[in-house]
């Protein structure tokens, strides 16, 4: 884990910060992943191709 | 909102369910809430992160959460992220002998004890046996 988990630090750092207002409808169509494959590089081939996937 | 975007809400309604239940299990249900939730964010719990196996395991739960539409990834932060943890435990019905059950903490998170829950009780196996023979005749 010690390998792993600079790249998913990393990868969070990156996470949006803005905050959806409490009196906002969510809107399932605004949903996107925040990480790039290009984050996750590094990671053990397994859990890249799970996330890969996602 | 509950989202259940993959539910078969035509099954539902083919099953008889009254029609306000079909629409919420298409279009989701609001659940009741007494209070509104403070805003909060928290990343997974370490049991997540505890092991490489826990941690593969736990992403490739989320990518069958997400395949069946349970979950989905956020662009903007939500309003309120629970904490994720992961439970494993041996299991001869698991096809890898591995039981995987993620938590979302939504007591920690504040959501639950906000939920309105008015007192009400579950009938009994014997209640709802007998009020499916009435049903039937």
């Amino acid at each position: 884990m010690a390998t792993v988990m600079p790249i998913i630090d990393a990868a969070y750092e990156r996470q949006p910060t803005e905050e959806v207002p409490r009196d906002e409808p969510f809107d399932v169509n605004t949903v996107v992943y925040f990480w790039d494959l290009q984050d996750l590089m590094g990671l053990p081939s397994e859990l890249f191709c799970i996330m890969q996937q996602n | 909102m509950c989202l259940a975007l993959l539910l078969k809400g035509e099954e539902a309604r083919r099953l008889v369910f009254p029609e306000d239940f079909v629409q919420g299990w298409i279009h989701g249900a609001r659940i009741p809430l007494n209070a509104f939730p403070k805003s909060i964010y928290r990343r997974p719990y370490s049991s997540v992160y505890q092991t490489l196996q826990n941690l593969t395991l736990t992403c490739k739960e989320s990518l069958r959460l997400w395949l069946i539409g349970k979950v989905m990834p956020w662009l903007r932060r939500p309003w309120l992220v629970s904490s994720t943890a992961m439970l494993l435990k041996s299991s001869m019905f698991e096809p890898d002998s591995i039981k995987k059950r993620i938590c979302y903490d939504l007591t920690t998170s504040g959501f639950n004890p906000v939920i309105d829950d008015p007192q009400s009780s579950w009938p009994t196996i014997f209640r709802l046996l007998e009020a499916m023979r009435q049903n039937a005749e």
